[in-house]
C-alpha cells in the first residue's frame, strides 16, 4: 500500500506526462526494431541460403541421404528457433513498453499527490 | 537557529527517505523474460571462437585418418555449448501472462502445434540444436573425414555445417544479448 507523502498536491501537467510517455516508448521500440530487423534480415537470409545449399548439395551428390535428412531436420527446428526467438525478443519489449509507461505515470501521479504508490501489476486480461 | 536546523536536517532526512523509497518502489517492475546473465553471453563468445577455429581448421579437407588429433577439441567444444545449454535450462523463467499467445497455443498455421512457446527461453532451443549440429560434424568427420568446402560456393558438409551452426549460435547470442534491458 502507499503512503501518504504530503498534503500539497502538485500540479498534474498532462502534456508533460504525454511527451514523457512518448519518449519512453519511442526509445524502447525504435532501439529494439533495430535489434529486430538485423536479425530478421541474418535469418531469413541465412534460411534461404541454407536451403539453397541442401539443394545444390543434393544436386552434386555431395551429401548423402543420411545427411540430407539431418540438414532438412535442422533447417526445420532453425526456422522453430527464429519464430520463437521473435517471440521472446517481442515479449522483452513488452516488458520494457510495460515498464517505462509505468513508471511514467506512476512517477507523474506519485508527484501529484505527495504520495509512494505502488507500481500495479500487469493485468491478466 | 538550532531548532531550525534540527527541523532542516528532519527534511533532509525525509526527503532521503523518500527517494529511497521511491528507487525501491521503482524496483517493483514486471518481468516477462529471464534475467540478464553475463557469463552466458562471454561463454557464448569463447565457445563460439573455438567453434570457428575447428571450422577454419576442417574447412581445408581433412581425412578421418587425423580425426583423432582433432576428438578432443570436438569434444570440448560441444561440451561447452552442452553446458551453456544446460545453464540457460536452470536459470528461471518467468512465465508470459495469459493475455499474450503464448504458452499452450498454437503458432498458425501449419502443424508446429508441438512448440511449447517461451516456456523455456529460446535460446535453449538454439543451443540445443547447435550441439546437434557440431555433434553431427564431429561424428561424420570421425567416419568420412570432411571434404574442402568454403562457404558460400561449396557444396560439401563443411560448409554446411558451419552454415547450420552460425544461424543457430545468432539466435542464441541476440536472444542471450537482448535480455541486457
Amino acid at each position: 500500500m502507499g503512503q501518504q507523502g504530503s498534503s500539497v498536491a502538485n500540479a498534474f501537467n498532462v502534456n508533460k506526462v504525454i511527451a514523457d510517455i512518448t519518449a519512453a516508448v519511442n526509445g524502447v521500440v525504435q532501439k529494439d526494431l533495430t535489434t529486430y530487423e538485423a536479425y530478421i534480415q541474418r535469418q531469413t537470409r541465412g534460411i534461404a541460403e541454407q536451403a539453397e545449399w541442401i539443394a545444390k548439395s543434393v544436386i552434386a551428390g555431395t551429401i548423402d541421404s543420411d545427411l540430407r535428412d539431418f540438414f532438412l531436420k535442422q533447417l526445420a527446428d532453425t526456422s522453430a528457433v527464429f519464430a520463437k526467438t521473435l517471440a521472446g525478443l517481442a515479449l522483452i519489449t513488452v516488458e520494457k513498453v510495460w515498464n517505462a509507461v509505468v513508471g511514467v505515470v506512476w512517477g507523474a501521479i506519485n508527484t501529484a499527490i505527495g504520495a509512494l504508490l505502488p507500481f500495479p501489476n500487469l493485468p491478466a486480461q | 537557529m538550532a531548532y531550525k536546523n534540527s527541523v532542516l536536517r528532519s527534511l533532509g532526512v525525509a526527503r532521503i527517505g523518500a527517494v529511497v523509497s521511491l528507487i525501491v518502489l521503482g524496483g517493483c517492475t514486471i518481468q516477462l523474460a529471464p534475467s540478464y546473465d553475463a557469463s552466458i553471453v562471454t561463454g557464448l563468445n569463447t565457445a563460439n571462437t573455438q567453434a570457428q577455429t575447428m571450422f577454419a581448421t576442417v574447412s581445408a579437407g581433412v581425412t578421418k585418418d587425423t580425426y583423432a588429433t582433432r576428438e578432443a577439441q570436438y569434444n570440448a567444444i560441444i561440451g561447452q555449448f552442452a553446458a551453456l545449454d544446460s545453464q540457460v535450462a536452470a536459470r528461471p523463467m518467468p512465465q508470459p501472462p495469459s493475455f499474450l499467445p503464448f504458452g499452450q497455443k498454437q503458432l498458425p498455421p501449419s502443424d508446429i502445434s508441438k512448440i511449447p512457446l517461451l516456456n523455456t527461453a529460446p535460446s535453449k532451443g538454439a543451443l540445443d540444436n547447435v550441439v546437434t549440429t557440431l555433434t553431427k560434424m564431429r561424428d561424420t568427420d570421425a567416419k568420412f573425414g570432411l571434404m574442402a568446402g568454403t562457404c558460400p560456393d561449396a557444396t560439401s558438409p563443411t560448409c554446411g555445417f558451419k552454415r547450420q551452426y552460425e544461424l543457430d549460435f545468432d539466435s542464441a547470442l541476440t536472444y542471450e544479448t537482448a535480455l541486457q534491458r
